[in-house]
């Protein structure tokens, strides 16, 4: 049957295709498209891998920042909060070459690692490593920095049991000795070289006076250095100044009786009658042992009762006491040291500058047994030393 | 002719062709401006991405030899605008044995529990090594620290061996050092006394013979000469565009010009403008600029006291 059209017209017309075939159909347009969209995704992708890298660049420069920032607090909070019983000559202090080891944690997982060596008496080796990874361990940075630091000791160096630059007058009972002799059950004295020294150091030309001969034991000196105000108030890099701003213990003049506060194992730091104790054994309070605190009395100071203390005593007028006193370690008097009425057993040294002189300078008498140590005296200014950095070159960063 | 043939008429006409051609034309115009502009932004991405590590580059390390330098002890020989030499410490340790008059022995480097030597770089001869000395007294008024000359830095394994500073067992095959120096260690310089290494460094933005462009470089001095001077990072801005610039501050932060007295310097503000390839940045009006991106640190130096 023919179609249609070729009916009508006679004429063969070959139908128009009103659909293109499949080929016809292939076009280029997509390909393009194909082509222009993984050129633009890898375009894309490089500015964003660049992107991503400059990202973690600089997330890894903050990590390394904030361990370094770490490392530093960790030292400085080692060197702010420093325990001054490591400053004691071993056994009682850390030995040379031990490693005293604290760990600082601050947030997100930073922390620092501190190291304290001991290099020797006055210096100490302190490494700090501060790590940080904001969180995430994979990203953790590591910062080491060191200082050298000493001990801010002051230089005082007693010329004898009693240094005083003005009169003195030795009586009654009263026992005053330049032999060194080392307080007993103290183990550090051991690493401590003391030497005999003279019972009383005087200012050229004052008035000593010593009923006496035998209460005197190693003599008297007259010592250009005793009528010196300065050996009174300048002690090194240290000064009268600095001591009573570095005071664990500051009170007004008064009349006191000091005894420590603690157990066996803890000392009652916050007490401002707990001046240490210095004895040994049965019975004491074993958690002071190692307080050497510098105390500070601003004006006259009376000391009653039956009392006992280490450290440094500084006080900013007379020294009386009246009570029953042990006291190892050293005392500096800007006035006078009365021990008229009182029976007190001293190691170490007193020294009394005698700023008031119009009166009575310096009196032992009552039952007073003083004794020069060097062992105490030492341990006292060891013991409440703060700590300082050594000069110049202190601070290393070690990584 | 009433018939035409299949061919004829699968043609297009010159109308369609045309509208056809100008579709494709602005098809490819947007395709190729997007694509350049995506390259544009991958070129500007990569060049920032390299402006930025050159600067951290520097940040990393000027920084931590600038900090532990001691104005104080005169280690800064000479400070400009654009260059600052001083010795740098090169590392840290301590005294762990002496011998004779010259002689001193380090601890190792790797101790099993502490960290007692620590090298940037391994001391050589010429170099200085700064020994603490505690002096006669007991107190820190006549503390100082000795520059002695290094002759020689040895490995060796026959002192130092076990306490105090080193473990007996842990410790005993790993090298120590005999450091020979040129003048006498004096006396009180204790077994346990601090050492520091110290090497004159020179950090200055200099120009490329090459390329003239501006590089932040650094220069060691060994025995009598400098090194030759050593690109750090770069490039960067000429000097006049403020490349790198450096103020000095004493402690109480007043600026000290240079030339002034070295010995008051406390603080080092360092500025630094890097700056990439020309042209593949947008400039700030239209057209092309180069990219540029800077740091401003405070560097406190530590050891000024």
């Amino acid at each position: 049957m023919k179609p249609a059209s070729e009916e009508l017209t006679g004429e063969v017309v070959e139908p128009i295709a009103t659909k293109p075939t499949p080929r016809k159909r292939r076009g280029t347009a997509l390909l393009l498209a194909l082509f222009a969209m993984v050129v633009l995704l890898l375009l894309s992708q490089g500015a964003l891998v660049a992107s991503m890298h400059e990202f973690r660049a600089g997330r890894n420069t903050l990590v390394e920042q904030r361990a370094f920032a770490v490392a530093e607090f960790g030292i400085n909070r080692e060197i702010a909060s420093w325990p001054r019983e490591r400053n004691l000559p071993p056994p009682t202090g850390l030995a040379f070459g031990a490693i005293d080891s604290n760990s600082v944690f601050v947030s997100q997982g930073d922390t620092a690692r501190v190291k304290v060596t001991r290099l020797n008496d006055n210096t100490f080796w302190v490494v700090s490593t501060g790590r940080a990874s904001i969180g995430n361990a994979a990203l953790e940075s590591q910062r080491m920095t060191h200082m050298l630091v000493r001990i801010a000791y002051p230089t005082i160096t007693p010329g004898g049991a009693i240094v005083t630059a003005g009169d003195i007058t030795v009586k009654g009972n009263a026992f005053v000795t330049g032999a060194n002799t080392n307080p007993a059950g103290w183990t550090q004295c051991s690493q401590i070289a003391g030497r005999d020294t003279f019972a009383i150091a005087y200012a050229p030309g004052v008035t000593v006076n010593i009923q006496k001969p035998t209460s005197v034991v190693n003599g008297t000196n007259a010592d250009p250095a005793a009528a010196d105000s300065n050996t009174y108030v300048r002690y090194g890099t240290e000064s009268w100044n600095s001591l009573v701003a570095n005071a664990d213990i500051k009170i007004a003049s008064g009349s006191y009786q000091p005894l420590p506060t603690g157990t066996a194992s803890t000392c009652n730091y916050s007490a401002s009658m707990n001046w240490g104790e210095p004895f040994r054994g049965a019975g004491t309070i074993a958690g002071c042992m190692n307080y050497f605190p510098i105390i500070y009395v601003d004006g006259d100071l009376k000391l009653n009762g039956k009392g006992r203390g280490q450290g440094v005593l500084l006080v900013n007028g007379d020294v009386t006491l009246n009570g029953t006193l042990d006291w190892y370690g050293l005392i500096v008097a800007r006035d006078d040291f009365d021990a008229g009425n009182g029976t007190a057993k001293i190691f170490g040294s007193v020294m009394s500058r005698n700023a008031d002189l119009d009166k009575d300078n310096v009196s032992i008498g009552g039952t007073i047994d003083l004794q020069w140590s060097k062992c105490a005296v030492e341990s006292a200014l060891r013991g409440s030393a703060v700590l300082t950095r050594t000069r110049e070159r202190s601070w290393v960063q070690l990584q | 002719m009433s018939r035409l043939s299949r061919r004829a008429r699968r043609g297009v006409t010159l109308v369609e062709l045309l509208i056809a051609m100008t579709i494709l034309a602005v098809i490819a115009s947007l395709v190729a401006a997007t694509m350049l502009g995506q390259q544009r932004l991958f070129q500007q991405t990569y060049e920032m991405v390299g402006v930025r590590r050159e600067l951290r580059t520097a940040m990393s390390l000027v920084p931590t030899d600038v900090r532990g330098l001691s104005s104080v002890g005169g280690d800064v020989s000479s400070f400009t605008a654009t260059s600052l030499t001083f010795r740098s410490t090169i590392g840290a340790s301590i005294v762990c044995a002496k011998s004779g008059a010259n002689t001193l022995f380090l601890p190792p480097e790797n101790l099993a529990h502490n960290t007692l030597t620590s090298f940037v770089t391994r001391p050589a001869a010429g170099d200085t090594l700064y020994a603490f000395d505690e002096g006669p007294l007991r107190g820190a008024e006549d503390d100082k620290w000795v520059a002695l000359t290094i002759n020689s830095v040895t490995p060796v394994l026959s002192h130092c061996l076990g306490a105090p500073f080193t473990d007996a067992v842990a410790d005993v095959a790993k090298a120590r050092y005999r450091v020979v120096v040129s003048e006498a260690v004096p006396a009180t310089v204790l077994v346990g006394a601090g050492v520091r290494f110290t090497r004159h460094v020179e950090y200055a933005l200099q120009q490329s013979g090459t390329t003239n462009r501006w590089y932040l470089t650094q220069q060691s001095l060994r025995g009598a000469g400098w090194d030759t001077p050593i690109v750090v990072s770069g490039p960067y801005d000429v000097p006049a565009n403020g490349g790198l610039k450096l103020v000095y501050f004493d402690s109480t932060g007043v600026e000290v010009a240079p030339g002034g007295k070295s010995t008051s310097l406390a603080r080092v503000d360092l500025t630094m403008q890097a700056a990439g390839l020309p042209g593949s940045a947008p400039g700030y009006s239209g057209g092309s600029a180069t990219p540029r991106d800077s740091i401003a640190l405070r560097i406190a130096i530590r050891n000024r006291q």
